[in-house]
């Protein structure tokens, strides 16, 4: 029962977010940003409590990524085609390597690994964990703060995103300051000490984990080398 | 053991009620008042964690004069809502925290965690996600946390609200136990049926705010349409193999109100969100005037009251619902407690305008999920108007509760669900 609960050790996960998110952002071949964009969205399915929950971030945010390929297009003072697959591609990929790092990590083996491992100030890998947990627990309510706007009758079909996206935006923020508040009164109230405070859980490293940095900086090298 | 004198809780410039109590030894004690009176700020500032006024002896000690190492080691608070102050993901590891933030060696902290978890009735679940429990399960899993330090104090914010009658008896049991090892238990509550034992000592609290009123009527509601809901053979849940709803049949027209009863976790939040279509079943289907419900059509208002108010204030709420073709006529006040942020009011408050913000807008089904729950028992009086007049304008009303005392009060009809099945029984 008492085991570690990361799906991929965070000073792994970490990294490789970091590798991927340098790859995706430097690289301008879209052809070369292909197989790493497979290799991340393969990983964050392996990781995630499902992988709809990736596919639906994902394509919620395909369509920002269009967007912007077409701006970027038309922007360009060649009409440089390549944009219009670049940007949906950067999106994708950037979208899934962050929620490979928010649903494969747990929000307090992160912190006690920031620590620990890459020899942070405890303040400071605390106040990483509450905000990945705050991040992660606003992921999971967002679909209730849509419903609630869509009973209100504010978010009817796909443009009324535009014109309800101030209603969205304060749900999820007063939801996202209530969350935060409640829960450092909680940590408070539990007599949480940043620097006393050791997981009893053991931080082991499985072969898994080097699975997945391998691929990841295997995919991010290609990109930018190829 | 804790002796109160003048006792206030203070936020900012805001005084909470004043209590004076003296209680020897262990015992429970209940603090009695309405919703919005300052029965949280109380619990908080008793916790260390609000500055107070008076004085607050514990243990022959000032509660301010404690270390606050020492004072989290003798006291442990239980908020009224606990999903939000969740840390962990799963059950045994929100147990394990807080072995972990007292420093305890892990044979201790296993033990200690296994004896809290088979107390609350939640060892069975312990390697599930928080997320997957319902609201009555998280409120245990909350109690369960604040019982790792063994705590001499234990406060208790509307401990027992969302908890099933049968899970009550038995926490209630739990907090007997907590009292004959040598805690003195504090419980706030906004009914004394909450409270499923009666306490050694009953304190009454004061209110000195003005209480949410509200009165709702319906227009004539000859001209208002005819709607009919149709569910038939309902099968659904969230893991495949994992049934959580197994061949759910329902029918019910304009004007009636169909209650949805039944342990927690027994899957009413998510039958009310395959009724709204939230949620798609597996097999079987659900019609709403003959298509398939939808928001806004059909309004589902969540257990927890925070995640359908998304404007500033309850003012703006109530305007933004009021824009559209209302049915009803309503008076609300005072204009004090409606204009404040919406996230500052009582938990009590914060149901009723979220009721009141989705019954407003006449939708043809209003799924409300616990809208009684931690309610005082005139704000269960008004939730039950309020539903009364969303029926008189023709809309379909599912109510989904745990508490038999309000479900008999408002429905028309009584679905029990247990163990995936559902059956109807008389109100």
């Amino acid at each position: 029962m008492i085991r570690r609960r990361s799906a991929v050790h965070p000073t792994v996960s970490l990294l490789g977010l970091l590798a991927v998110a340098s790859a995706a952002t430097l690289e301008r071949d879209p052809v070369h940003l292909v197989p790493l964009a497979v290799v991340v969205t393969v990983a964050a399915f392996a990781v995630a409590r499902s992988p709809a929950l990736v596919a639906n971030w994902c394509l919620r945010l395909l369509p920002m990524g269009l967007g912007l390929g077409a701006f970027a297009y038309l922007g360009s003072p060649d009409r440089d085609l390549s944009l219009l697959a670049l940007l949906p591609l950067r999106v994708w990929t950037l979208t899934s390597s962050a929620l490979l790092f928010a649903y494969g990590t747990d929000s307090w083996e992160l912190a006690w690994s920031l620590s620990s491992h890459l020899r942070f100030p405890r303040w400071m890998s605390t106040a990483i964990a509450v905000s990945h947990s705050v991040v992660v627990r606003t992921l999971d309510s967002l679909d209730e703060v849509v419903l609630a706007l869509r009973s209100k009758g504010l978010l009817t079909h796909p443009l009324s995103y535009f014109t309800g996206a101030g209603h969205l935006m304060r749900g999820v923020l007063q939801g996202l300051a209530e969350r935060a508040e409640r829960l450092s009164t909680a940590l408070e109230a539990r007599g949480f000490d940043p620097h006393a405070w050791r997981p009893l859980t053991p931080l082991s490293v499985r072969s898994t984990d080097f699975l997945v940095l391998t691929a990841l900086a295997a995919a991010s090298l290609f990109a930018l080398l190829a | 053991m804790l002796r109160l004198e003048r006792f206030r809780p203070r936020r900012g410039g805001w005084l909470g009620p004043e209590v004076d109590l003296e209680v020897e030894g262990p015992a429970l004690v209940s603090m009695v008042g309405p919703n919005g009176c300052g029965k949280s700020s109380l619990m908080l500032a008793l916790a260390g964690l609000l500055p107070y006024e008076g004085s607050a002896r514990f243990m022959g000690r000032e509660l301010r004069e404690f270390d606050p190492r020492e004072l989290r080691r003798l006291v442990s608070y239980v908020p009224d809502d606990p999903y939000s102050v969740m840390v962990r993901e799963r059950v045994i590891d929100e147990v394990l925290f807080s072995a972990e933030c007292l420093g305890l060696g892990l044979e201790e902290a296993v033990r200690s965690v296994e004896w809290v978890l088979r107390s609350v009735g939640l060892i069975e679940r312990s390697d599930e996600r928080v997320r997957e429990l319902s609201g009555g399960q998280v409120q245990r899993l909350a109690l369960a946390a604040a019982l790792v330090p063994k705590p001499k104090l234990l406060l208790l914010d509307g401990p027992l609200s969302h908890v099933d009658e049968e899970a009550r008896r038995e926490v209630a049991l739990v907090l007997r136990d907590v009292v004959s090892g040598g805690t003195l238990v504090v419980a706030a509550v906004s009914d004394p049926a909450d409270l499923p034992i009666g306490p050694d000592v009953e304190v009454e609290l004061g209110c000195e705010l003005e209480a949410l009123s509200v009165k709702l009527q319906a227009a004539d509601s000859n001209g208002s349409e005819s709607h009919e809901l149709i569910a038939e053979g309902v099968r659904f849940g969230y893991r495949r193999g994992r049934e959580v709803i197994g061949g759910f049949s329902l029918a019910a027209r304009s004007g009636t109100v169909v209650a949805l009863t039944g342990p927690n976790g027994s899957g009413k939040s998510t039958a009310l969100k395959l009724l709204t279509g939230a949620l798609r079943p597996w097999e079987g289907k659900v019609t709403l005037d003959g298509s398939p419900p939808s928001p806004p059509r059909a309004a589902y208002c969540p257990q927890n009251p925070s995640a359908f108010l998304t404007e500033r204030t309850a003012a703006e709420e109530i305007e933004l619902a009021s824009r559209s073709r209302t049915p009803l006529t309503l008076e609300v006040g005072p204009k004090r407690l409606l204009e404040a942020p919406v996230h500052s009011l009582s938990l009590g408050a914060k149901r009723v305008v979220a009721v009141l913000s989705a019954v407003l807008r006449g939708p043809a089904l209003i799924a409300l999920d616990e809208p009684a729950a931690g309610l005082d028992p005139a704000n269960k009086e008004l939730m039950a108007d309020v539903i009364r007049a969303a029926t008189r304008t023709g809309s379909v009303v599912l109510v989904a509760s745990h508490d038999r005392h309000f479900v008999r009060s408002v429905a028309d009809e009584v679905y029990i669900l247990q163990g995936g099945s559902v059956r109807r029984v008389d109100p």
